[in-house]
């Protein structure tokens, strides 16, 4: 089943999903700090059943960049 | 939304628990209980908790607070700056120190730190009166340790393992704090057994045989059985009784309902008839429907599935004492006494029949039973007459400050009972001692044990030209319907309230002998 990237944001940053589009990143969302950025990386992982390498993490710039990286890993985006 | 208070809380625990919730899940409900800031019903526990470690753990505290209130526990968390533990323990004016936790988790990944130096740091940590405890073996989270978010932000556990290590240390904070759950109460039919005896028929069920292991584990660690269950008693006893590959037996249990009535009425019962607060009592049933039933009406049962049971930490105790080990079979016993009294004539028949012996021993500052006696301090509610909870250290230091002490142990026909009763005096001055502890464990209450004891208190006072003997009461909710009336009735008058406390005073000119129904020795 296909599932929303802006509903895992949403729970982890603790805001509307609504408020969350691909070009939200950690300069224009105060609660994306590094901390909440590793418990994001879990909770993507968790929900979507996948595993990212470091490099992965490490070039993610916004939500279009985790849909991509999500969708090269054959996870269903909602 | 749902409002957030206490009862919605742990139903969100007992779903994640039940559906492996993840760490963002807990440390969400973290902040919501925080930003709720509802009010705790009186049996919850409050603890200070610090966490420690040579490596980031941030997250953890949320993750073991939410964890935490599952137990009836309030955790007051702080987390010692990153890689900063020595300063933290070594330096009296560091964050850690004016926390004043009472629990300190310490975790520790030896590579890149000197063993020695953090077995001292564990000792100085411990100086103030707290509790530390060392985490350093992670190999449970093989799978979590030393993974990628080591090289993101130096987080040498990954997140993932957040839940289930916050269980496990949840343990030591429900004993450290006295939450210690005492009473098991348990389904029958798809618990303790697969199938339902009433359908398939007593030989056709088959006894979970691991879960029925773990449980006669807590049974001598000291946990009391009981049943819960929907079925006719004789259905669920031909099994009981009969099946060859049950391991737990009528004898485990120190009473059952087995009827037709709502599992919340039945749970109740089973309070009443123990005398316990249902505080300390956890529900296994693998029905939601009677789980939630309970959860509903008894949010401070802790209700779960079968399958939560084994990994549960809610019976976790201090230290296990020998009363401890031998409690769920003093229940048992307890019920064949109580099988009797209703074959008797009178109560005075009954309590003769009971062959009740009891000693009474002074406690000295050397005496191998203060840890006990602090635990009975710390763990006991209804016949409590101040529930004052005094640590060891604080029993040792009124002991070297001339309070007299005396522990009660108590033996029948049926068995041996432990240690019973705690009382203390402390002298105001030469001519005047105040009773400054006095507790009894409530199953053996109705019997001359606690007459027996107070005699003893006064026929000590005085032999040591004691003018004055004064007693107190402060009430709370469980102490009430045991303690409330109890000097009244045994020769004391009330002299007045100061803060709460009711104070009494024994009239001397009154004899007060020891019960004829009871053999009292001394040792």
């Amino acid at each position: 089943m296909a599932k929303s990237v802006e509903e895992v944001l949403a729970k982890v940053f603790n805001m509307e999903a609504s408020k969350i589009n691909d070009i939200t990143s950690p300069s224009n969302t105060e609660a994306w700090d590094s901390f909440n950025g590793l418990l994001l990386v879990t909770e993507l992982e968790k929900t979507f059943d996948v595993k990212f390498t470091i490099e992965e993490i490490v070039g993610v710039k916004t939500v279009a960049d985790i849909k991509k990286v999500l969708k090269q890993h054959g996870a269903e985006v909602k | 939304m749902t409002k957030m208070d206490f009862k919605t809380a742990k139903k969100i625990i007992f779903d994640l628990t039940a559906n492996r919730g993840s760490v963002a899940d807990y440390i969400n409900l973290a902040k919501e209980i925080f930003a709720a800031n509802f009010e705790l019903p009186e049996y919850v526990r409050k603890i200070k908790v610090a966490f420690l470690s040579n490596f980031t753990i941030l997250g953890l505290p949320e993750v073991f607070k939410a964890k935490a209130l599952f137990h009836n526990i309030a955790a007051e968390t702080y987390q010692g700056t990153y890689n900063q533990y020595a300063q933290e323990i070594l330096n009296p004016e560091s964050g850690l120190n004016k926390f004043k936790p009472k629990l300190i988790y310490f975790l520790v990944d030896y590579s890149d730190v000197d063993k020695n130096q953090i077995t001292q740091l564990v000792e100085k940590a411990g100086e103030n009166g707290a509790k530390v405890v060392l985490i350093d073996d992670f190999s449970d989270f093989k799978e979590h340790w030393y993974t990628k978010y080591k090289d993101l932000g130096d987080m040498r556990l990954a997140l993932d393992a957040f839940p289930a290590l916050a269980e496990k240390l949840v343990g030591t904070a429900v004993a450290v704090s006295g939450a210690t759950k005492k009473c098991l109460v348990l389904d029958l039919d798809n618990t303790l057994w697969s199938g339902i005896v009433g359908e398939d028929g007593a030989d056709k069920v088959v006894p979970n045989k691991k879960l029925q292991e773990h449980i006669l584990n807590l049974y001598k660690t000291g946990t009391i059985l009981a049943i819960n269950s929907k079925n006719n008693e004789a259905d669920a006893m031909e099994v009981i009784e009969k099946h060859p590959d049950m391991l737990l037996r009528k004898n485990h249990f120190a009473t059952w309902q087995i009827n037709w009535n709502d599992k919340a009425s039945n749970i109740r019962a089973i309070a009443d008839e123990l005398m316990l607060g249902t505080d300390s009592f956890v529900f296994v049933d693998d029905d939601p429907f009677q789980q939630s039933l309970v959860a509903e009406s008894c949010p401070e049962v802790a209700v779960m599935h079968p399958d939560n049971l084994i990994g549960y930490v809610g019976f976790s105790s201090a230290k296990l004492t020998a009363e401890d080990e031998r409690r769920g079979e003093m229940y048992a016993e307890e019920r064949a006494r109580r099988s009797v009294q209703s074959s008797l004539k009178s109560v005075n028949d009954f309590l003769k029949d009971l062959k009740l012996e009891v000693t009474i021993r002074e406690v000295k500052a050397d005496s191998p039973i203060i840890p006990r006696l602090s635990q009975m301090t710390q763990k006991t509610n209804q016949f409590n007459m101040q529930t004052v909870r005094w640590s060891e250290g604080d029993i040792k230091a009124l002991l070297s400050q001339g309070n007299r002490m005396w522990a009660i142990d108590a033996v029948d026909r049926f068995g041996d009972y432990g240690i019973i009763g705690f009382l203390s005096a402390s002298p105001e001055d030469k001519s005047v001692w105040v009773i400054s502890n006095f507790l009894m464990s409530c199953r053996i209450l109705g019997r001359g044990i606690e007459k027996s004891f107070l005699a003893n208190l006064i026929k000590s006072a005085r032999e040591n030209g004691v003018a004055e003997l004064i007693g107190e009461f402060s009430p709370t909710k469980k102490n009430k319907s045991l303690c409330e009336k109890f000097y009244l009735e045994n020769n004391f008058k009330a002299i007045g309230e100061v803060n709460g406390v009711f104070r009494y005073h024994y009239d001397f000119t009154k004899d007060y002998p020891y019960p004829n129904l009871v053999k009292v020795n001394f040792a």
